[in-house]
């Protein structure tokens, strides 16, 4: 949609026993976020870039396309700013299937500009999924330089089980 | 406490029986007593400081600050009296807002609750009050201030400086109001301090004859580069009102329904900036800027007085200091107001980083004019039931009462805004 943005928070949800919506405090995780000052900023970069024009980095890595290669896939992001990173001492929240559609964790490398995932039973993997689960804390980690995070995303379209986006 | 002889008993039994009997005959003397020793020793502090607000409207008799109310707080009459420990004056100018005396609360064991002497407001015209305090004390201190009807006005946020709490209230009068009380909470509550210690002084009440429509309050954004109306409402009609802002003063009158506009020229982005309504600051912490309308679901509606621990805590509520504009009860309403906090401000032009930074710094606090207290959700009806009570009352989903923070409308202006 032209003239819209997005500001992704999925690294904002509240850990189990940080308080949240309403909560006494001691409340399970939720999309909630106690980081208000965050979600805030990020949408006032959104809206730098949209409307005022200046040139900043203003989103976390969003997914672009995947080719496979060497039996493991390539992700190319877009808005990678001054490169990718993990936030952490691995990369975490790729997951990858072959044909058969089951999609298993897989080993995620930052190469250069873009993510290489493979996992060894997979031999030709032909989708990937990032942080692909439900909103409560997925476990993923990619951000870019400026300290945005990806966005999550999936390559396929294949139709969902209810259970599988749990 | 019920004793009920019984035949069955010894007669040492009977004896005890006897004197709890007596004992429990005296106690209204006895309550009385630590009741008078309570309020005798409160008398004595400076609570009320002559209000400084002139009733621009030439108020008669019965609006002015009514006799008795004057906050010589007693105990609540079902507890025992406060210990000097609990509730004390502190006779040293030089902790004194007031430069006299201050009120020194530091509850022990349980809630320490003051309730003003006269026990309903039903004597006074219903209307709009304004209710200010200057409090400080242990950070984490909690409590609460207003009518016993009225417990929504949670105040949070008190620092070692002297602070000042206001809010407007709207006693509907009769016999559903309560007396005017003071309570400040014990431990118990999470974030809050181990031994809350508050301090008070300066409690004004006044009412209030003139008032901005509720979609302004402190830490709005109003729209730079374009004129800016400003509306709001008076008790009577015809009565003249004046607004300053920014080095602009504008009057009206207002109309037969007692409503009025007026409006601002033209501003560049700035602030923070005090608006003020008959010569009373109305709105504190205002900053020109760009209004955005952001909507959303469940995280809109969910406010920063929602949140806890350091979260409630705002680092970046910037300090008096830094900002001679910003008095301390924008860092007060900050909590309350900052439903809003998605109305995302950017002012200042292109590429002027300091002006950035105020809108990164603003962005997370600022409102705008249709956001704040004009919730959607909010259903304002011509009762005057609703207006006393169902808008101030208004619950979240969880069942919390929602604090409401701002100025209220008579009721009947209330259908226009």
């Amino acid at each position: 949609m032209p003239n819209t943005a997005l500001a992704v928070t999925i690294d904002l949800a509240n850990k189990p026993g940080e308080g949240g919506h309403g909560s006494d405090g001691y409340g399970p995780a939720d999309i909630h976020p106690i980081r208000k000052q965050q979600v805030g900023h990020r949408n006032a970069l959104a809206a730098r870039t949209l409307v005022y024009g200046e040139k900043i980095v203003s989103s976390g890595p969003v997914y672009k396309s995947c080719k496979q290669e060497e039996g493991k896939l390539r992700i190319v992001f877009d808005s990678i700013g001054s490169g990718l990173v993990a936030k952490g001492d691995r990369l975490l929240g790729f997951s990858i299937a072959g044909a058969d559609r089951k999609f298993v964790p897989a080993a995620a490398v930052i190469d250069g500009d873009t993510v290489l995932a493979g996992a060894s039973t997979v031999a030709a993997p032909v989708a990937a999924r990032y942080g692909f689960k439900q909103f409560v804390n997925p476990l993923c980690n990619l951000y870019n330089r400026e300290g945005l995070p990806a966005s999550p995303f999936r390559t396929d379209d294949w139709p969902l089980a209810s259970s599988e986006a749990e | 406490m019920v004793f009920e002889m019984s035949p069955g008993l010894s007669r040492s039994h009977r004896a005890t029986g006897w004197l709890l009997r007596m004992l429990l005959l005296a106690s209204p003397w006895l309550f009385t007593y630590r009741c008078a020793l309570a309020e005798q020793t409160l008398a004595n502090a400076n609570l009320l400081k002559n209000p400084s607000f002139e009733d621009t409207a030439g108020a008669g008799a019965d609006e002015e600050l009514v006799p008795g109310w004057n906050l010589r707080f007693r105990a609540k009459e079902t507890e025992p009296a406060l210990t000097a420990e609990e509730v004390s004056i502190v006779d040293d100018p030089a902790q004194a807002h007031s430069g006299r005396r201050c009120l020194r609360i530091q509850p022990r064991s349980r809630n320490v609750e003051l309730f003003s002497p006269v026990p309903q407001v039903r004597f006074y015209d219903p209307g709009l009050y304004e209710i200010s305090a200057w409090v400080r004390g242990r950070p984490g201190t909690r409590g609460f201030f207003g009518t016993y009807a009225l417990r929504a006005n949670n105040f949070w946020g008190v620092t070692t400086q002297w602070r000042k709490i206001q809010f407007v209230e709207y006693f509907r009068g009769g016999n559903n109001s309560g007396p005017m009380m003071l309570t400040v909470w014990k431990e118990g509550e999470r974030d809050q301090a181990k031994d809350p210690v508050l301090f008070i002084d300066d409690v004004t009440i006044i009412r209030l004859t003139s008032g901005l429509a509720d979609v302004f309050g402190d830490h709005m954004v109003l729209q730079r580069g374009k004129p800016v109306p400003v509306w709001g409402w008076t008790k009577d009609a015809g009565q003249k009102v004046t607004v300053e802002f920014h080095g602009q003063t504008k009057t009206a009158v207002s109309d037969e329904e007692g409503r009025w506009e007026v409006t601002l020229d033209p501003m560049p982005a700035g602030g923070p900036f005090v608006l003020e309504l008959d010569g009373r600051p109305a709105a504190y912490d205002v900053m020109l800027g760009d209004v955005w309308l952001c909507s959303g679901q469940s995280n809109m509606e969910m406010g920063v007085d929602k949140l806890h621990g350091e979260w409630a805590h705002a680092p970046e509520v910037p300090a008096e200091a830094d900002h001679p504009h910003t008095l301390a009860p924008a860092s007060i309403a900050w909590w309350r107001r900052s439903s809003r906090w998605l109305f995302v401000a950017c002012c200042g032009t292109r590429g002027n980083t300091t002006a950035t930074t105020t809108a990164m710094r603003t962005s997370s606090r600022a409102s705008s004019p249709t956001g704040g207290r004009s919730r959607a959700r909010r259903i304002c009806r011509s009762s005057s039931r609703s207006c006393a009570t169902g808008k101030t009352r208004t619950l979240t989903s969880n069942g919390y009462a929602r604090p409401s923070f701002g100025s209220r409308r008579p009721c009947r202006t209330r259908r226009w805004l």
